[in-house]
């Protein structure tokens, strides 16, 4: 909801002054302030919606959470602006335009780039509802928290066997971090873990399986083909966005995201607003 | 977490049954983790592993975590008495010697001289004496 609040301002500012950056909005006008505290409330009140749909868990919960939310944010800034901005609903992966009967989807010709951001992240949402209803697996995101280095593992919660654990496998002694991060090596998908710094999610193991395909037959390099990579390629798989640059921002990202901030809830602001 | 690692301090309460050594490839430098599964009646009972840091041809410290137990593991038995958990390797006392290896012998004699010539309890006796 704050998120939703705080992009529903943003969003309200840019309508009442033509921009969208902030630092050109004309802050001696009423108009601007006005719209910036209904865009807070129809952000606010949007975002919950939208957040409370998608965490329900039910069937289609993400997608249903993007279409319900887009659609109370598009009524409501129709209604403050005083019909100046379209009524649509968003579906993830496309979206439907009420007042000019036309659809809109990822790649269309003439998407902005924006937008087509915006519809690859709603797209991930759809993937999301998929995974759920085809194969779901409770897992457990584990991160090392002993060293810089670190080692991110996507783990089956029941078994405790490592789904993604990526990580090298044959005799090389690597004497120094320089060794570590260029040595190319033999790989195994079921490297050592520690459990620490745990992040419940639910993943698909047939999207699994695909990454560790690949395990089979990638080396193992410190610096390129890591742990981090493929597991963050795996969650990516699972409709998780993060970030895969080390085992850390792995953590956060995928943490924020279980956390409700997650980008692909709000992917409608890019495809209505990024034109 | 059924099946998830703890860390341990007291010393090993070594359990009834055949116990089996596997190990991990080293990933970072001056680390290397070797771990014991101990089975009875066809259940696994006990799963170790110690992390050793180790430089300049010294053990500087091992710690150790313990696996809780879980009935939904599964293992397979080779020919040759080896057992495979997974893709996990793991190794009868006898066949340790002869084994893939994924850690040099030289850090295992860091541990010990003996530690390839006695059995897979006396070697986590070994490695346990080290952890603080």
């Amino acid at each position: 909801m704050t998120i939703g609040a705080d992009v529903g301002m943003w969003q309200g500012g840019s309508m009442a002054n033509g921009t969208m950056n902030p630092f050109k909005w004309d802050y001696s006008s009423g108009k601007t302030w006005g719209y910036m505290a209904g865009g807070a409330l129809v952000g606010g009140l949007s975002g919950g919606f939208g957040g409370s749909i998608a965490s329900s868990g039910g069937f289609m919960a993400n997608t249903m959470g993007i279409a319900g939310a887009s659609y109370m944010n598009s009524v409501g800034m129709s209604a403050l602006t005083g019909g100046q901005t379209d009524v649509s609903i968003s579906f993830g992966f496309a979206s439907y335009n009420f007042d000019k009967g036309e659809w809109g989807y990822l790649g269309k010709k003439g998407n902005s780039t924006l937008e087509n951001i915006g519809y690859g992240l709603g797209a991930l949402s759809n993937l999301r509802d998929i995974n759920e209803i085809i194969n779901s697996t409770q897992a457990t995101l584990y991160t090392d928290n002993s060293d810089f280095i670190s080692h991110s593992a996507i783990v089956d919660k029941n078994s405790g066997d490592p789904l993604m654990s990526f990580g090298p496998n044959d005799l090389k002694t690597p004497s120094s971090k320089l060794g570590y991060a260029t040595y190319f090596r033999k790989s195994t998908s079921d490297f050592h873990y520690k459990s620490t710094l745990p992040v419940d999610i639910t993943v698909n193991k047939y999207a699994i399986d695909a990454v560790r395909g690949l395990g089979r037959v990638l080396p193992f390099q410190g610096i390129t083909t890591n742990c981090v990579n493929m597991a963050s390629l795996s969650l990516w798989l699972n409709g998780i966005p993060n970030i895969g640059l080390s085992p850390w921002i792995l953590y956060g990202t995928t943490w924020a995201y279980t956390m409700g901030i997650r980008p692909d809830l709000f992917s409608y602001y890019f495809t209505q607003y990024g034109r | 977490m059924a099946g998830s690692y703890c860390n341990k301090d007291n010393n090993i309460q070594v359990v009834e049954g055949k116990t089996y050594i596997y190990e991990y490839a080293i990933k970072k430098p001056g680390q290397a983790y070797v771990g014991f599964i101990t089975l009875d009646n066809s259940l696994i009972v006990q799963d170790i592993c110690f992390t050793i840091n180790f430089s300049d041809g010294k053990i500087k410290d091992v710690t150790k975590a313990e696996r809780i137990k879980s009935n939904t593991r599964k293992y397979s038995k080779k020919e040759n008495g080896n057992i495979y958990i997974g893709s996990l390797l793991c190794y009868t006392s006898e066949n340790f010697t002869c084994r893939n290896k994924l850690i040099s012998d030289d850090i295992y004699k860091m541990i010990s001289s003996d530690f390839l010539n006695v059995s897979n309890k006396e070697r986590l006796k070994m490695l346990d004496s080290f952890v603080k």
